[in-house]
């Protein structure tokens, strides 16, 4: 029981700091739209015709009125009750088409995540617990290349090849091709798994977590009295170095998301960014930032969960 | 090199942190050197308009040209020269990617000091802020920053620059730490030298200069991938400006047709030049870390 209580407590003070980050970043989106050359209320006076009163009328009912600060918290409070507002664009609430595109947009993350440990553990365990053979150079050359290949060429590549094999292609732009079939969303996930730019860091990673753990002590103690090395180390040689990373490179994913998702016409969070920052569409931007951090934030209090079930020091505090 | 007898001996007990590496390190090194030597030629080259054709010269005549002598990557659909508008397409990222590199490497030192050395209260706002920049995806911010500003290069690559400032802030932190308790320090303080000198001169200059090396390596890596990524899909540099991106994006209107080249020498470029600077970084590091250990 007092266990639990101690977890308890941990978690909330982690929740209580990812609710302050995710302040911190709503703020920052926010100050950097009051520092756009022009005021957003130029789209709806772009928009149409539009009289002074219709005007005010727009600014009371946006929340527009008022200091900085004042905008600020008004904006804030609605996000709070989960009000992201309109979409300049399209007149929808926001929030819906947020959940939406977050929701394709966890898929194509997490798919390419885990496409990215099936590249990068085997090099990684291989090349350390491996004899030294010239295959460990050659992998890690490969992971080098495969990490500095842009993605959007290999995208276009990996799309060509399969419009040439599965249907005669005639238009000029690419059609969504999970709509063809719904198995093709493989593809920007093995895309976007195998050349965001982290599998080289990843697994440089989880060699020298392992390396640095199987030089310690309690290995070699382990090794002595012939109990399983592989064993020992894997808490703290595997486990918690590939949360560590995986957790660390959310960002980097969902970074390289928006260009496969651009790529492959996928309609995910990377995609809307994309047409949202065509058409100035701040509502729907700002949202978007914040469910990215959301994002992020959740990754990292996974990853703390896993510490805690891992390291009992962590409650001690 | 001419040697003393002691020294000779020294270095046969200890050999050179360059040949205690592993030679595929040192390959890694040399090649990323002569890519970075290579991108830095063909930036001085553009600049004083040294390029084998005109960057804007079009020849109707040799439209989608296969690459021959005259033209060893190629033609474009305007009949362009494809090797010079890659030469030309350097200027592109490599001014705009220097600046990134500069406001990470400043940023992050001063914010890795500011929560290193001093501590307490600072030390919690700077990790607080560096962690709100951490939370957002860098290209969601720079989608962000294009949706509010204009879609201007040195714009991105400001924003670019700022979003790496956690990265270096973490490592010249934790190598204040590192460093902190460490004789040298206190001697320096006790012989009554300034913070700022402390700081520059005996943590930042004489310990944290391969570090930043590496991240301003790292940098223009990805100052190169995110302005053609950019580039590519319709943001930064635009048509008549030559770049990386815009080659790729242009060439694959004309793979369906059988134009391979167009496409792909450009693609390859970037895909080296990427390839380079990571490998420089990653066995520069390496280097550094044997150089360490003495």
């Amino acid at each position: 029981m007092k266990i639990a209580f101690k977890y308890l407590r941990y978690l909330s003070s982690e929740i209580v700091i990812s609710l302050a980050l995710l302040m911190g970043v709503s703020l920052l989106a926010f100050m950097l739209l009051q520092a756009a050359p022009g005021s957003p209320m130029d789209m709806y006076i772009q928009a149409g015709s539009i009289s002074a009163e219709e005007l005010d009328a727009a600014r009371q009912e946006l929340g527009v009125q008022g200091g900085v600060i004042k905008q600020y918290l008004i904006y804030a409070g609605k996000l709070c009750r989960g009000d992201f507002g309109f979409s300049a664009e399209t007149g929808k609430p926001v929030l819906p088409v947020l959940l939406i595109t977050t929701w394709r947009t966890l898929k194509l993350t997490i798919g390419a995540m885990l496409v990215t440990l099936l590249i990068a553990v085997p090099i990684a365990l291989f090349s350390t617990l491996g004899s030294r053979a010239r295959g460990s150079a050659l992998l890690s050359v490969i992971a080098y290349l495969l990490s500095s290949a842009p993605m959007f060429w290999l995208g276009y590549l990996v799309i060509f090849g399969v419009t040439r094999t599965y249907f005669s292609f005639t238009g000029e732009r690419v059609m969504p091709l999970v709509s063809v079939n719904p198995w093709f969303i493989l593809l920007p996930i093995v895309v976007l798994g195998a050349s965001n730019g982290t599998v080289s860091e990843v697994i440089r990673y989880i060699k020298e977590q392992l390396s640095r753990v199987l030089r310690e002590d309690y290995i070699r103690t382990a090794r002595a009295k012939g109990s399983s090395v592989i064993k020992h180390a894997f808490k703290e040689g595997f486990l918690i170095p590939v949360v560590n990373v995986m957790a660390a490179k959310v960002p980097y994913v969902l970074s390289g998301a928006v260009i496969v998702e651009q790529v492959f016409n996928y309609e995910g969070l990377g995609n809307l960014a994309w047409v949202s920052a065509q058409n100035r569409d701040y509502a729907v931007i700002l949202g978007i930032v914040i469910f990215a951090a959301i994002l992020v934030r959740l990754a990292d209090l996974l990853k703390n969960l896993v510490y805690l079930l891992v390291n009992p020091r962590l409650t001690a505090r | 090199m001419r040697h003393t007898f002691t020294q000779r001996k020294l270095d046969a007990a200890a050999p050179h942190p360059w040949k205690r590496l592993r030679r595929m390190d040192r390959a890694f090194i040399v090649y990323g050197l002569v890519v970075a030597v290579l991108v830095v030629g063909c930036y001085l080259c553009s600049l004083v308009g040294w390029l084998p054709y005109q960057l804007d010269g079009m020849d109707l005549n040799h439209m989608n040209e296969a690459p021959s002598l005259g033209h060893p990557f190629g033609t474009d659909n305007m009949g362009r020269d494809i090797l010079t508008r890659i030469i030309a397409g350097t200027q592109a990222f490599f001014l705009p990617g220097l600046l990134a590199i500069v406001i990470a490497l400043v940023g992050g030192s001063l914010a890795g000091v500011l929560g290193g050395y001093y501590g307490g209260f600072t030390d919690k706002l700077t990790s607080y802020l560096l962690n709100v920049i951490d939370s957002i995806p860098k290209f969601v911010l720079l989608l962000l920053v294009i949706a509010i500003f204009k879609p201007d290069i040195y714009f991105i690559m400001i924003i670019v620059g700022a979003t790496n400032i956690p990265t270096v802030a973490s490592f010249i932190k934790g190598k204040i730490l590192f460093l902190k308790g460490r004789d040298f320090i206190e001697a320096a303080a006790a012989l009554g030298l300034s913070d700022l000198r402390i700081i520059f001169k005996h943590i930042l200059y004489h310990h944290c200069l391969p570090l930043l090396i590496i991240q301003a390596t790292l940098g223009m890596g990805e100052a190169i991938l995110i302005e053609a990524s950019l580039s590519y899909l319709g943001f930064g540099v635009q048509e008549p400006m030559a770049s990386w991106g815009n080659l790729v994006a242009a060439g694959n209107n004309y793979v369906l047709q059988g134009v391979f080249y167009y496409a792909a020498f450009p693609a390859l470029v970037i895909m080296l030049a990427i390839l380079g600077f990571y490998l420089l970084g990653d066995g520069l590091n390496n280097l550094f870390e044997e150089e360490e250990r003495g």
